[in-house]
């Protein structure tokens, strides 16, 4: 009976220690819990077999997740799109019209990032946005903010790419038919993907959006309106991924994807 | 620097686009691993990144500075990506539901193939797989002590649960994984 209590609460003591293994392990236990393990792991085969367990578990996981990618700049020029329009609807809710001096802050956080002179130029358009939005009914208003942010994004992106090496100057790839999946060879340094337009996408915006990505034509239109677009890849490139997630975004892109079972050096 | 993180915090609070553009840089990557790592989604992670900090522009006023900025920032991730998660499977889990059969772990099923290097080369693993087995709940505490290298009183903080339940959780994912990974070594040492 009493024999069976001290055991009892041995193997609590035991799995109180247990259990704090895992924050021994990653050096976060406060002292004196760090040793009280240390105390009963001594003479415990349980919690020295767990903490061996623990540390292999924890270089594992450390060892798996090192390359998070960059922020692509277009994900914060959308979020900050997104920042305007909650910050010029609160001011609209207070009755004042904050939008425009927003939209122009905007203009000027797009030069920012710009760091080129390419890019500054353009952007000056923008301050004559303001006065155009004061003047404008709240409803359009809207749609206005909207499109500068969509053309904001495009701008960041470009100016982004202006930053980055410029693509090998290897010829463009050889491809099969654009319906079928057959693997499609791309150039070195590139990954092909498939773009389909929406209907109503003029020439010069496709140009524009390719341009946005640093993508080349390597074949298309289909009948159907899809390319087979050539986009960077490889260290020092977007993450494809990143791509085709800020091609989905436009309104003109029915749909993008990668080839299935491209040869490129995507990475 | 918790405390450059802290002044920042505190001019996001003012509407500081700049200070709000520099947190983001600070930490883009950490959340973009971390939010991974929670929902092993690769398509997720992008838009849950943009709320999350959408929710820190929106709410940084109310920030009180009790715990570290890290911690709280991470706290909103954590709901974000848990609620991303059960709005997935809430709408019949954009394609991974109902075909457990035939599934390729290696590939998430959402037509868009492994969204990141990271993903690719993690979800590719015996441990990633085995750690996508686990729930979200039970993940997060394992990634959070192992990756995020937190003490439990954070990881309790920032899931919004009691410091008890965060190791319990640690002690039934260890003990899943252990069944998982056989042969990865991690078990091996004990019974």
């Amino acid at each position: 009976m009493g024999m069976e209590t001290i055991a009892a609460r041995a193997e609590r003591q035991h799995r109180r220690i247990f259990e704090l293994i895992p924050w021994y392990v990653n050096g976060t236990l406060a002292a004196a819990e760090r040793r009280s393990v240390e105390e009963h792991a001594a003479g415990c085969p349980r919690c020295q077999a767990e903490l061996a367990d623990a540390r292999e578990m924890a270089a594992a996981i450390q060892g798996a997740g090192e390359a998070a990618p960059s922020p692509h700049p277009a994900q914060l020029a959308r979020l900050l799109a997104r920042i305007d329009d909650h910050e010029a609807e609160r001011a609209a809710g207070a009755g004042t019209n904050r939008l425009a001096a927003t939209a122009s802050a905007d203009a000027g956080n797009g030069n920012r990032n710009g760091n080129g002179v390419t890019l500054a130029r353009p952007l000056r358009g923008f301050a004559g946005f303001g006065a155009l939005l004061d003047s404008t009914p709240r409803r359009m208003r809207q749609l206005l903010a909207a499109e500068l942010a969509a053309v904001l994004a495009l701008a960041s992106i470009v100016a982004w790419q202006l930053r980055a090496p410029a693509l090998p100057a290897t010829p463009p790839a050889v491809y099969r038919t654009l319906s079928s999946d057959a693997p499609v060879a791309a150039a070195p340094g590139t990954a092909p993907i498939r773009v389909l337009f929406a209907e109503g996408a003029t020439a010069a915006r496709i140009q524009q959006i390719l341009a946005g990505i640093r993508g080349q034509i390597t074949t298309g239109p289909s009948p159907i309106g899809a390319y087979v677009v050539a986009v960077p890849a490889g260290p020092g490139a977007d993450p494809v991924d990143l791509v085709l997630a800020h091609l989905r975004k436009q309104p003109e892109v029915s749909f993008a994807e990668r080839v299935a079972g491209a040869g490129g050096t995507d990475r | 620097m918790p405390d450059e993180e802290l002044s920042l915090l505190r001019r996001i609070a003012t509407a500081d686009r700049k200070a709000f553009e520099t947190l983001y840089h600070l930490y883009y990557r950490r959340l973009f691993a971390y939010l991974f790592k929670l929902t092993r989604r690769g398509e997720l992670v992008e838009e849950v990144l943009n709320d999350v900090m959408f929710a820190v522009w929106t709410s940084a006023a109310r920030f009180d500075g009790r715990s570290r900025p890290s911690t709280w920032i991470f706290g909103i991730a954590y709901h974000k990506a848990m609620k991303a998660l059960s709005r997935q499977a809430a709408g019949g889990g954009r394609a991974n539901a109902g075909d457990d059969e035939g599934r390729e772990p290696e590939e998430p099923a959402t037509g868009e193939g492994p969204e990141s290097l990271l993903a690719r080369r993690e979800v590719a693993s015996t441990l990633g797989r085995a750690l996508g087995e686990l729930s979200p709940e039970h993940r997060a505490v394992v990634e959070l002590t192992y990756y995020s290298e937190l003490s439990y009183g954070e990881i309790a903080e920032i899931v919004g649960c009691p410091v008890n339940t965060v190791k319990t959780r640690m002690f039934h994912a260890r003990r899943r994984l252990k069944e998982l990974l056989p042969a990865f070594g991690i078990g091996s040492h004990t019974g």
